[in-house]
């Protein structure tokens, strides 16, 4: 168990930066997991999820549980609606904090929500085709609450941060209540890992939004927690890499709820055999974190993550501190 | 953003710090992100709950801060009140906060009991953080404000009347005025009358002092107003190279009550934050030590010394005077003799003589001269004598406390038509 990353990587050459979107746009309610992608022209461009809820989370002893409990979205009373909203960024490529920031306007495909949670929800940023994608899960069109990614083209100019097309996935087979977290494979245009283990690795189209299966995998992984998908895929070395997340939610006694996240480096061959998978490692040492943006640029990666949903932040790290992580064997 | 991420890297470096946990959570807390500072915030309270409660607590309220910055989140704020007090039930902020919360919504009852609940725990030692508390006066501000709407319009006006004397934020010194204005509420603006001092002269009053100290002939004439100086000598049988502290030393000879003093060999402090005064005394008792501070701020536990012979509080308005007291640490400094100047012929609310007297004798002082006047209706001090240092028999023999007015004449002189 790596249990401070961000030390690790401040400790060997790497930097962290908060990112940051005003207060006065956002409540100063919580910014989050973040999505980081390299655009073709060299640019670091961002997903900053913001959320209109600020969590509370009593962490160690314990003593200072709110009416909740230990764990609770704080959300404005007069609207307990859990709202996500999505502000793209570009990133300094020195400092890496935001350099400017536009809020998607996704008015265009909006309808009135019948679900409680609104909004694109974990959003990951990337290219295909040369068409710019925010992908993430949407639960606000059925009024039982299920979830389905959904694949949505933006575009992104000096004046306007606009939802062009919104194509909601169905998934391969079967009726499932909720489908998120796929990671985009960023080399396979319209390829998603739906599972990390064992593996599945989905295409979509677009046009029917439709998914079917087209790579199965079966590790035989003896691992505590099931892997989940956080960051994008993307080539590394002859194959590829990824941050999965596993979640431990439990309860203490008096049922309240709880939860631990970890997230370890997944590495993959061209052919989808796992090469290497990290220890669970925590950020910055907090029960709850989440990642969902994984990026190299200049030797670095550069991996984005929330921190208790109340915080976002962008860590760069060398690629050769890989080598000195713990690992499975 | 470079002290956020320096406190950043501090937080990296040692997540379990609760201090840098804080530091962090206040850098968010400026910069307006509210969520983030609320997280570190709390982590820095389940960190020092046990080992540092006070610290815990303020972090508790600040969780609460962003909260209320935040809005729309009323209920939860109220909670976040309740788990500060829950865990430190013996320091006002979050007291003040809940009186607020509710009179912001028209709950007068509630909103009067946490401002009572509060004024039990004032003067309590500052937080490191900033929990938006302007002051203890701001319980006694609620209180005021909620007592009109709860039918206790009498102690609404008293407590107006107190508010009107003491120390506030500008903002809260106009509502004051404005509410006194508005619920018909007169005061006395004029300022404290002076009386001319009731001068003592060898020749015409020695031979009717009806205590004679070793050294009472050799005095020409005395300074102070009221004979507060022929008292303490009194008191102290002539006592030589005494110590005192005055605290609001008017002017270096007339009127003083310490110019005296000197001459029989005493040293002390003085205080006063008149600039005019200090001039006078710099060129007429160069060899005093006036200090141009304002003491109702001045830590007295600093000074080292155990022991002072006479302590004089003698500033104006009569809430200033009582504020020294309260800053006096005694059970840091005991004194033989002191005069306190209450003024209660001039105090609107008549509390501050009363309040003075229960501090005084909760720490073993005497009452032994009860409201001092300079005439026949202007009872405006009281003068007590600690049992350490003044003999029982002297106690006994100089006790007059049973009178609503003491005429300092008649109570330091027998004349024949007596």
């Amino acid at each position: 168990m790596i249990d401070n990353l961000a030390k690790i990587v401040l400790d060997n050459g790497g930097k962290i930066a908060p990112l940051i979107i005003p207060g006065n746009l956002t409540d100063g309610t919580g910014l989050c997991n973040v999505s980081v992608f390299i655009d073709t022209n060299g640019e670091i461009l961002a997903n900053i999820r913001h959320v209109h809820y600020s969590l509370y989370h009593s962490e160690f002893n314990q003593k200072f549980y709110c009416k909740w409990g230990c764990l609770a979205y704080l959300n404005p009373e007069d609207d307990i609606s859990l709202k996500t909203g999505n502000y793209l960024c570009k990133l300094n490529p020195e400092t890496l904090e935001v350099d400017s920031y536009q809020k998607i306007d996704t008015s265009t495909h909006d309808i009135p929500p019948v679900w409680d949670f609104h909004g694109l929800e974990d959003v990951r940023v990337f290219r295909w085709d040369d068409i710019f994608y925010v992908c993430g899960v949407r639960r606000d069109v059925k009024p039982d609450g299920e979830g389905r990614m959904e694949l949505c083209e933006v575009n992104w100019d000096k004046n306007n941060c606009t939802e062009i097309t919104r194509d909601r996935i169905e998934p391969p087979s079967g009726h499932t209540y909720l489908e998120k977290n796929w990671m985009p494979i960023l080399d396979m245009p319209y390829h998603f890992v739906r599972w990390a283990d064992p593996l599945e690795v989905v295409k979509v189209d677009p046009k029917t939004k439709s998914s079917e299966v087209v790579i199965s995998k079966n590790y035989n992984l003896s691992l505590p927690l099931g892997l989940r998908g956080s960051s994008q895929v993307i080539p590394f070395s002859k194959g590829r890499i990824c941050i999965t997340h596993e979640c431990n939610f439990f309860h203490h006694p008096g049922y309240h709820k709880d939860a631990q996240y970890y997230h370890r480096f997944m590495i993959w061959d061209e052919d989808w055999n796992i090469l290497r998978l990290s220890k669970p490692f925590k950020f910055m040492a907090a029960q709850i974190e989440f990642n969902t943006g994984l990026a190299i640029k200049d030797g670095n990666f550069i991996i984005t993550f929330g921190y208790q949903d109340n915080a976002a932040y962008a860590l760069e790290m060398p690629i050769n501190l890989l080598d000195s992580l713990e690992w499975e064997d | 953003m470079g002290r956020l991420k320096k406190y950043l890297h501090d937080y990296i470096q040692n997540p379990l710090d609760p201090y840098i946990n804080a530091s962090l959570g206040e850098e968010y807390e400026n910069i307006g992100q509210g969520a983030a500072a609320l997280s570190y915030f709390l982590r820095a309270a389940e960190l020092t709950y046990e080992t540092d409660p006070d610290f815990a607590y303020c972090c508790l309220i600040k969780t609460w801060l962003q909260l209320h910055k935040t809005g729309r989140r009323p209920n939860y704020e109220n909670e976040q009140l309740q788990t500060a007090i829950s865990f430190l039930p013996t320091r006002p902020e979050a007291y003040l906060h809940l009186s607020l919360w509710h009179s912001s919504r028209e709950e007068w009852k509630p909103s009067y009991m946490y401002a009572c609940l509060g004024l039990q725990h004032i003067n309590k030692n500052k937080l490191p953080y900033n929990v938006e508390y302007p002051g203890d006066y701001m319980l006694l501000f609620q209180k005021a404000f909620t007592s009109w709407y709860i039918g206790q319009r009498e102690e609404s006006k008293k407590l107006w009347t107190e508010l009107y004397y003491m120390d506030t934020l500008p903002h809260h010194k106009e509502i004051i005025n404005n509410n006194l204005i508005n619920f018909g509420i007169e005061i006395n603006t004029t300022p404290v009358a002076w009386h001319e001092p009731l001068t003592y002269t060898f020749e015409d009053d020695h031979q009717f002092l009806k205590y004679k100290f070793t050294g009472a002939s050799l005095i020409d004439k005395n300074y102070s107003q009221c004979y507060q100086d022929l008292f303490v000598l009194t008191a102290l049988e002539g006592k030589r190279n005494g110590i005192y502290l005055e605290v609001g030393a008017g002017q270096p000879y007339y009127g003083n009550n310490t110019a005296l003093l000197t001459e029989f060999g005493w040293k002390g402090s003085s205080f006063d934050v008149n600039e005019s005064l200090i001039q006078m005394w710099r060129e007429q008792r160069p060899d005093d030590f006036i200090i141009n501070q304002d003491a109702t701020k001045f830590d007295f536990s600093l000074s080292g010394i155990n022991h002072i012979d006479y302590l004089q509080l003698d500033i104006d308005p009569p809430a200033n005077t009582f504020k020294v007291l309260e800053n006096i640490p005694f059970d840091k400094i005991d004194f033989s003799v002191i005069t306190y100047e209450h003024d209660y012929y001039v105090d609107e609310t008549k509390s501050y003589r009363d309040k003075s007297r229960k501090i005084l004798e909760e720490n073993g002082y005497v009452l032994i001269a009860g409201n001092i006047s300079p005439d026949l209706n202007s009872p405006y001090e009281d003068w007590w004598v600690n049992p350490k240092y003044v003999s029982e028999a002297t106690i006994n023999k100089m006790k007059n406390v049973d009178q609503e007015v003491l005429f300092a004449k008649d109570y330091m002189f027998k004349y024949l038509s007596q």
